[in-house]
């Protein structure tokens, strides 16, 4: 198991074109925050950073263990973090920017999928950038939209100077009817604290649980305009981390396809570390994360996001797992 | 050959090279710098440091590609030139980079630096130098060729002093964009075999002679295809040119006979196969990404349905109490000596920083010895190079620890059992 102390943490960052990403990443680079990024871009546009490493990829997508949909990873992207990990000089952080109009799979699966990024680097979060004035036609447009929801940690929901109130309120209700998980920020022309987006560790959960602790409660939520929902599951009661990674490499191997993420911290039986997992479709990784503290509640939280998710069954599993 | 001469540089060392006439060493490390060694000019074991361009952003440009190249006696006889060393002293060895600045340069033994070209904004990955000192390279999916002659006349106007000899302005030849970002280069004969993920182009050596640096691609006869849906990333050729090997990321060896294209798969790899090589008489193939150095026998009916033959299993590391013993490291460097008969004919580097060579008895003499060097504690081997005339060895790490083995008129031989 990796040692997160010492791997680069990588953000990746999706949007549709228009929605803001080369302003935010101009604010993010030029914001006075003494810290030291590479940026990983589609092309050199209008981003105007000169004491940054900026570094545009051609993108490659690679098709793992020969034609599974699911295991595609960005080739370009080995590539140029393996040649980034051997500057002396380090990194705070990593940032990759997709095109506007990719799925978010290839390039976070590549973390989970490269031997070497997989010890060396950890995916610290997925950054959706979204148009709150668009975002609607988007979403009922294509499936990107709402796969860069889907995968989202974090949604910066910008322009929202053009759009009134009420607008807005809808706007974020369509999102958490595919993702009730992130953590949604609105802003205006990309600006943002890049303390917010950068280096979150969002997988540590209890971020993504404080978005609202009382979603563990109402389990599913339905709407019936989208087919991507999201559910989470928690006990109190340790797992058997065996039998839950066996459910895992079972699950994922067999409904991946339609799981776009799926997040979890679990308690062990006996055990002064939480076990900490993530997937992206097929591709997953546990590993401990930091200590439980006094006041923390020892529970197994689990969240999925995705089409066709069946909760009773998914429960079922889960509580099979419990030691 | 069993003297080592170690080094502790602190920088990844991301590429090695010899120089093939003077055996001076350029290591290539993660600030940006090559380090030059000549053990056999150097009593202290000193190194010469060389700050290579300053690439975008402020940032040290980092060599991804490194080479050597001699326009020596040799190359100049071969060309109906003055061959007297004296008569041309510019006209010798040099070690040529390339960068993620996507610069191309000539850094001569004593440091001087000779812009070549450079693509903005792109990292040159691949650099091969051919038979002929026309100078291959690659960045993305691009592959690119400066010719001798273009070289030669750039060194000339560098020591002529004049203002143009600084700049990076040759006009590369280059060729149309292959499937994929090309991984690596390897000479086969008269052609060139780029490999990318899906397979390999074999491209026929321009002749400097016939093509024009600035004419069309397309005037020269296409490339010969050999496909494959995967990552390859490594390629060796076997030494009597019959058989192309190429390490995938997939763990898998893919081998094709040149003859008639015909293939083979060997898998069974646990990691990516960064590095393949064949033991020097042909006989054996090996991969990295295992921890045994075990090779695929070609003799007879081949490898198929055969069992590779190990030559070394790195040793059990004890288990501390109450925990299961470490997995034992891979492989994730090989190296084979090209000079002919040997004594130590094969190297690897291993993920845990030792470097083990073999004495696979080629020269009739001895057989089986083994020579074990800890380079770095913690840190895997990054690159290996044996020295084009065999007698001596460089390996780096990625924490930046370096070592030579042999060279500098200490060439201890192997015992004979």
């Amino acid at each position: 198991m990796k040692n997160t102390a010492t791997s680069v943490p990588v953000t990746i960052l999706t949007g549709y074109l228009g929605a803001g990403k080369t302003t935010l990443l101009n604010h993010l680079l030029t914001a006075q925050h003494g810290q030291k990024y590479a940026l990983i871009i589609n092309e050199f546009g209008e981003l105007g950073i000169d004491d940054q490493l900026v570094v545009a990829a051609d993108e490659e997508i690679f098709e793992m263990n020969n034609g599974c949909v699911c295991c595609t990873v960005r080739g370009d992207l080995i590539r140029i973090i393996t040649g980034l990990l051997q500057r002396s000089q380090k990194f705070d952080g990593i940032i990759v920017e997709t095109t506007g109009l990719a799925a978010p799979a290839p390039v976070a699966q590549t973390f989970f999928a490269d031997e070497d990024l997989q010890q060396k680097t950890r995916l610290d979060a997925i950054i959706t950038v979204v148009d709150a004035k668009n975002i609607s036609r988007q979403l009922s447009e294509g499936r990107e939209a709402v796969a860069q929801i889907a995968f989202a940690d974090v949604i910066l929901l910008n322009k929202t100077d053009l759009v009134t109130a009420a607008e807005l309120d809808a706007v974020e209700g369509k999102i958490r009817a595919i993702n009730r998980f992130c953590e949604i920020i609105r802003t205006q022309e990309g600006v943002i604290d890049p303390k917010l987006i950068l280096g979150r560790q969002a997988f540590e959960l209890e971020k993504i649980l404080a978005v609202d602790p009382g979603f563990l409660r109402n389990g599913h939520h339905h709407d019936h305009d989208s087919e991507v929902t999201s559910i989470s599951l928690a006990s109190d009661q340790p797992i058997d981390p065996e039998a839950f990674e066996e459910w895992m490499a079972l699950l994922l191997r067999e409904k991946g396809a339609d799981i776009f993420r799926a997040k979890g911290v679990l308690a062990l039986p006996g055990e002064a570390k939480r076990l900490v997992f993530q997937a992206v479709h097929m591709q997953f990784r546990i590993g401990f994360g930091q200590n439980w503290r006094p006041r923390d509640k020892r529970q197994n939280q689990l969240v999925f996001i995705g089409r066709n998710l069946d909760e009773p069954a998914l429960r079922r599993s889960f509580m099979a797992c419990l030691a | 050959m069993t003297e080592s001469n170690h080094w502790a540089f602190n920088h990844f060392v991301t590429k090695i090279a010899f120089s093939p006439r003077s055996g001076a060493v350029a290591f290539a490390l993660g600030n940006g710098t090559l380090r030059l060694v000549n053990l056999a000019e150097s009593r202290f074991h000193k190194s010469q440091e060389i700050t290579l361009p300053v690439g975008s952003g402020g940032d040290p440009s980092l060599v991804q590609a490194l080479a050597a190249i001699d326009f020596g006696p040799d190359f100049r006889q071969g060309t109906g030139q003055d061959s007297d060393v004296n008569s041309r002293p510019e006209l010798g060895e040099y070690f040529i980079t390339g960068g993620d600045d996507g610069g191309v340069n000539l850094v001569s033994l004593a440091g001087k630096i000779i812009p070549l070209v450079r693509h903005s904004g792109r990292w040159i990955d691949n650099l091969q130098v051919a038979p002929n000192r026309d100078v291959y390279y690659s960045y993305g999916k691009i592959l690119a060729c400066i010719q001798a002659a273009q070289i030669i006349e750039k060194i000339t106007r560098a020591f002529s002093g004049r203002e143009n000899g600084r700049a990076a302005d040759l006009t590369p030849r280059l060729y149309p964009p292959h499937e994929g970002s090309i991984s690596a280069l390897q000479l086969v004969g008269n052609r060139l075999a780029v490999a990318y993920f899906g397979g390999i182009s074999l491209w026929p050596l321009g002749d400097a002679a016939t093509i024009p640096a600035q004419s069309p691609v397309s005037q020269s006869p296409a490339a010969t295809k050999l496909a494959w849906k995967g990552a390859l990333l490594s390629l060796a050729l076997s030494p009597d040119g019959e058989y192309l090997a190429a390490g995938l990321g997939e763990g898998e060896l893919h081998v094709w006979r040149m003859r008639d294209g015909t293939d083979l798969r060997m898998s069974g790899y646990g990691a990516k196969i960064k590095s393949v090589a064949w033991t020097p008489d042909g006989r054996y193939l090996l991969g990295s990404g295992v921890p045994e150095m075990m090779g695929w026998d070609f003799t007879g009916a081949g490898p198929e349905g055969s069992e590779p033959r190990a030559f070394y299993i790195p040793p059990e590391k004890p288990a501390l109490r109450g925990q299961t013993p470490p997995l034992p490291p891979n492989l994730t460097a090989l190296a084979s000596n090209p000079h002919r008969p040997a004594d130590w004919c094969l190297a690897g580097g291993y993920e845990d920083g030792s470097l083990v060579l073999i004495d696979l008895g080629l020269n009739g003499k001895s057989h089986g010895n083994l020579h074990r060097v800890e380079v770095s504690r913690r840190a895997a081997i990054a690159c290996l190079a044996f020295a084009p005339d065999g007698n001596s060895l460089a390996a780096g790490t990625e924490d930046g620890k370096a070592v030579i083995i042999g060279g500098g008129g200490t060439m201890p031989r192997p015992h004979a059992r």
